[in-house]
């Protein structure tokens, strides 16, 4: 393939302006992958997170807020809801099973979860999923824990170990310390890929023991503070929960209850469908979405333009180089394959790079991402679709590749084997 | 056998704007011939229907056109192109390479391309190309890219690629006309000495009248193009 070789050895030659070509071509089609991949990963995470759900009820708001922080522990609640409600609305027969969310406390940026039996019991992701322990089992105790597996690995936590909870949500020390109630590990989970993993699980009892003597959002002081061994479970009243998960027995009930739980009488309150509520979720990103992909592809449509240009100028300057291959017995047709070679080993080239680079960045922003969104983006291979995608980028760099070739197709038998430049 | 063989050739780039009209021209094999000419009378545009370059579409070009007795007329573009590759070693003027590549891939491209001209050779092609290199005096510029080089090794370049293969017409359009006499002279028994020895025939154009005398023919295409006379 004397054509091809050529090709390189042209590319090489002409280090400086095709290096340029290929790392423009190759941070386009790495920004194209990068915003697929994002979106891959968020929408697949999102959608494996929760399964087998059919209402989330939390008090009247945003309903993709009360999805985010319910199901994702993404941002917070405005509003807890009354024990007694929940216990009202679980007594309807239409229900199979609930799972209560207490939110609000967190340790070390990871978000605690107060809740009870059934969240180990009931709760599914990923279609049929259940959440399993590592080791050690559920939280039984007032003062026991559950830890996700990406809390344990990261904060390198076993078993027995004992943990202070802080107040509120925040990343790093939060003001305020629940360090006159420490907890302990009695079980950590299996990981299961979904934000189960970076979440801290309690009971219900044990939120309300953390603030059973605070008064107005603020710590007790040291003498109006109750000592954690005269609390007991049997005379902690649970006044309030954040949120909670529905299972109805029959897909037939859904509305209806959802209808009655909008009407509640007792407060405001809302109940969602996790799957209606993520599509109006990704209606909302996916104008976004389509908007950066547009934008890639342009980008990419612009490096290809510096390829075009970088190619037709050149042109000029290798008329010479055309003649001399057409006189010792290159057809007008080698001529045009030169080119069209040269155009598709850069595309080919800079398409390579640009994965380089997506692979090298998911290495590198995995954990910044996991960390600060949430967002876990397995390093997968490239679907089909993006697959589809690189190979008609690389077609494409070949077919603008013709445009060159044309011209010099033209040049050369015009010349011939005139050589005035 | 003749070599070339043209009867009754008109060529016009242009409607109504004829550049060739050559009623006979015979040149047997082996000969060394110099083709002299002013500038524009035609000669490279001889040399382009000789080797096959140029389109001889039916309204432009008219006449016989025999190369090794074979009628070019009557082949394919692509058939015409590997017919060159095959048979003709071409020298330009000036810049006969190409940049990106090595003296030695320069002096193999036409065995690289045409894979008859290739199997014309018996031993390794690269081995053939360094022998006829260091023939030529280029043994220190091998692996040289060819822009360090100056001009008359250029060419020296030039005449290796056009005699690897031994193709039977060598055509050579004014290689000389960048050299300084002396040179000149060299480039030319160089070119004599091959030619001799691979028995081609040798197709030499210039303006440069003082080279003729070394040459067993030559030829003023005013003479032989009617359209020159008009
Ligand atoms: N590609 C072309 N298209 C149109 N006309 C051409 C082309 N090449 C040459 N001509 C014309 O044909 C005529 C002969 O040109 P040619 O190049 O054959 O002359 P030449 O004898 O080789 O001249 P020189 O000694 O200057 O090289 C000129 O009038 C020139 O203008
Ligand atoms: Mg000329």
């Amino acid at each position: 393939m004397w054509i091809f070789s050529l090709a390189l050895k042209s590319i090489k030659n002409r280090k400086f302006i095709t290096s340029l070509t290929i790392l423009s071509i190759a941070l386009s089609v790495g920004l194209f992958l990068s915003v697929e991949q994002i979106r891959r990963g968020a929408r697949e995470s999102f959608s494996n997170t929760i399964s087998k759900t059919d209402l989330i009820v939390g008090t009247k708001g945003g309903s993709i807020q009360l999805l985010l922080y319910s199901v994702f522990h993404m941002g917070s609640a405005t509003n807890n809801l009354l024990y007694k409600s929940y216990e009202k609305i679980k007594a309807n027969p239409a229900i199979e099973w609930t799972i209560p969310y207490s939110l609000g406390d967190s340790h070390r940026g990871y978000r605690v979860v107060g809740t009870t039996e059934d969240f180990y019991k009931f709760y599914k992701f990923r279609q049929d999923k259940s959440v399993e322990f590592e080791s050690g089992n559920s939280p039984s105790g007032i003062f026991d824990v559950a830890i996700g597996a990406e809390v344990a690995k990261n904060l390198n936590y076993q078993v027995g170990r004992k943990i202070i909870l802080s107040h509120g949500i925040s990343e790093g020390a939060s003001i305020y310390d629940h360090g006159d109630k420490p907890f302990t590990i009695t079980g950590v989970l299996k990981r299961t890929g979904t934000p189960i993993d970076r979440a801290i699980y309690i009971t219900l009892e044990g939120m309300e023991a953390i603030h059973i003597d605070w008064q107005n959002g603020v710590p007790p002081s040291a003498d109006e503070m109750i000592h954690p061994d005269k609390i007991k479970k049997q005379n902690l009243p649970i006044g309030q929960i954040t949120a909670f998960l529905v299972r109805c027995k029959s897909r037939i009930e859904v509305l209806k209850l959802q209808r009655e739980i909008d009407a509640f009488k007792g407060e405001p309150l809302m109940a969602i469908i996790p799957g209606v509520t993520l599509s109006e979720l990704w209606r909302g990103i996916g104008y976004a979405e389509e908007a950066l992909k547009a934008v890639s592809l342009l980008v990419i449509a612009v490096g290809f333009l510096g390829m075009l240009v970088s190619l037709y100028t050149t042109l000029n300057e290798r008329r010479r180089e055309m003649a001399i291959l057409r006189a010792i017995g290159a057809r007008p047709v080698d001529i045009i394959a030169l080119l069209v070679f040269e155009s598709g080993i850069l595309s080919a080239l800079g398409v390579l790079l640009g994965v380089i680079f997506v692979y090298a960045g998911l290495f590198i922003f995995q954990p910044i991402l996991e960390n600060s969104f949430n967002l876990y983006l397995p390093i997968q291979m490239l679907s089909n679709v993006e697959l589809t995608y690189l190979l008609v980028i690389v077609g494409a760099g070949f077919l603008i590749g013709l445009i060159p070739a044309l011209k010099a197709y033209r040049n050369a038998l015009a010349d011939g084997l005139s050589t005035k430049i | 056998m003749a070599a070339i063989s043209i009867r009754n050739l008109k060529f016009a780039y242009e409607k109504d704007n004829p550049v060739l009209d050559i009623p006979s021209l015979d040149i047997s094999s082996g000969e060394k011939v110099f083709l002299f000419g002013p500038s524009g009378s035609g000669k490279t545009t001889l040399l382009g229907l000789m080797a096959g370059v140029l389109e001889g579409s039916s309204n432009l070009f008219s006449g016989d056109l025999n190369i090794l007795d074979q009628n070019l007329a009557k082949l394919s573009v692509s058939q015409r192109d590997s017919f060159r590759g095959l048979h003709i070693g071409y020298i330009f003027q000036l810049f006969n390479l190409i940049p990106y590549l090595s003296v030695i891939e320069n002096i193999c491209l036409p065995c690289v391309i045409n894979s008859k001209r290739r199997a014309k050779i018996k031993c390794d092609l690269n081995r053939a190309a360094e022998d006829l290199a260091i023939e030529l005096g280029l043994k220190d510029f091998l692996h040289k890219p060819v822009l360090r080089l100056s001009v008359g090794q250029q060419q020296r370049v030039a005449v290796a690629r056009a005699l690897l293969g031994e193709p039977e017409i060598l055509i050579a359009d004014e290689p000389t006309s960048a050299l300084d006499a002396d040179h000149r002279q060299k480039f030319i028994e160089l070119l004599f000495e091959q030619a001799s020895r691979t028995r081609a025939t040798l197709i030499f154009v210039s303006h440069d009248q003082s080279l003729a005398k070394s040459f067993d023919r030559n030829l003023s295409l005013n003479e032989l193009n009617r359209v020159g006379a008009r």
